[in-house]
């Protein structure tokens, strides 16, 4: 453990996780560019080093969703059969592919979340669909209601088409061990256009998936010896201490220029992580 | 209709219940981390000729396990509190999830790893 790559670490992560927090977004999909491109960290160590952090910045965030009472905690272990499913078919095929096409998938990832910033999340409870009456979300008794302190009152709401929803969860389960990242990518649109769950509710529960989720695949790589401490220990608390710190600022900034800057940034670490895949770096030293 | 008020309350005492174990265990988590941290990296101005690298380096990777133990704990701890409530579907589901990040786990002994 070297104090100098260290103290690197844990700033570079307290940045990377206060930005991601300011847009209500986790810091593994930028830990994962940033250590294997400019920290010259190998991919495995860095996807170890990752996924610990998504689990340590979903269970400090996750006390105070649950208090707001934003969090279905019914639906979220439903749909965690399906994310630990999906972890496992991860940490069974992540060795069986070329690292280039690890590379290529993170790259894609980062693009889609560029767009999912761009486009802004309507709330999708009143688009109304046919309901079947005797469903899946009925039967385990999944629906339920929040406080919603704007309107001041509590919002009752429906959860829709759990079989599309857990199969997007599944998706979501093998990206998040494959890439050792949250997912939050496949996860928010299985939660507004699949389950049509209010905005905060579903933030608040696939947070709280994430953690379980990446606890599945940290597990794995952890008995495997994937993890390094001198790498896993300061970017796990550098993560937790910047959501925290993230989740302050978030009411302060004009959004919109956060929101331009990221996309910015999400593409340029989505052209070099292509480049990485194909084996061209342009700057850093990984492999 | 959706919910009877027993069931609420049975609901929002298990809310609290995880949320309490969530957060009091990733302070205690990070603490632990952030010790180890400390001991591995400024161990040596304390005792110069001690093996503190080793022992910091043992302490971080506790932390990181208790991490990564407190979201299955959490499901062990719905496990629980869904049986005493009789809700065995749910205590059903609790364990299917367990076993799943158990075989998963053992996956990491056997399945291939990046290399």
């Amino acid at each position: 453990m070297d104090a100098g790559f260290g103290s690197w670490l844990f700033f570079m992560s307290v940045g990377a996780s206060a930005l991601g927090g300011m847009l209500g977004m986790a810091s593994g999909i930028f830990i994962v560019p940033i250590l294997t491109l400019f920290g010259g960290v190998d991919l495995r160590t860095a996807i170890g080093a990752s996924i610990v952090s998504v689990i340590a910045c979903s269970c400090g965030s996750a006390a105070s969703f649950l208090d707001g009472g934003l969090t279905n905690i019914r639906l979220a272990i439903v749909l965690e059969t399906m994310t630990t499913l999906g972890a496992l078919t991860g940490v069974c095929f992540v060795g069986l592919v070329p690292v280039s096409f690890l590379y290529g998938l993170f790259a894609v990832v980062l693009l889609v979340s560029a767009h999912q910033m761009l486009a802004r999340r309507g709330d999708p409870v009143g688009i109304s669909i046919a309901d079947t009456p005797g469903n899946w979300a009925d039967t385990l008794r999944l629906h339920a209601s929040y406080p919603d302190h704007m309107l001041g009152r509590s919002v009752t709401y429906r959860v829709r088409q759990l079989p599309l929803g857990m199969f997007l969860m599944y998706g979501a389960g093998v990206i998040s061990a494959l890439l050792g990242i949250g997912s939050g990518v496949l996860k928010i649109p299985a939660m507004d256009t699949a389950l049509r769950l209010p905005i905060k509710v579903s933030s608040a529960t696939s947070n709280f998936m994430i953690g379980v989720t990446a606890a599945a695949s940290a597990g794995a790589y952890f008995i495997r010896g994937s993890i390094v401490p001198a790498v896993a220990g300061p970017v796990a608390l550098g993560s937790v201490l910047g959501s925290v710190v993230g989740a302050r600022i978030l009411m302060r900034i004009p959004n919109e220029k956060v929101r331009v800057l990221f996309v910015v940034v999400l593409i340029a670490l989505a052209a070099q992580m292509l480049l990485s895949a194909f084996h061209i770096e342009l700057f850093g030293k990984a492999a | 209709m959706i919910r009877d008020d027993k069931a609420v309350d049975e609901a929002r005492r298990m809310e609290w219940l995880v949320s309490r174990q969530l957060k009091y265990g990733i302070w205690l988590a990070s603490s632990v981390t952030a010790l180890g941290m400390i001991v591995a990296l400024f161990g040596r101005c304390i005792v110069p000729h001690g093996h503190t690298m080793t022992l910091g380096t043992s302490i971080v990777m506790k932390g990181i396990a208790f991490i990564i133990l407190l979201p299955i704990l959490r499901v062990v701890l719905m496990l629980i509190m869904f049986l005493r409530e009789r809700d065995y579907l749910f205590g059903m589901i609790s364990g299917i999830v367990l076993v799943t990040i158990g075989v998963s786990v053992v996956a990491g002994l056997y399945a291939p790893a990046i290399h």
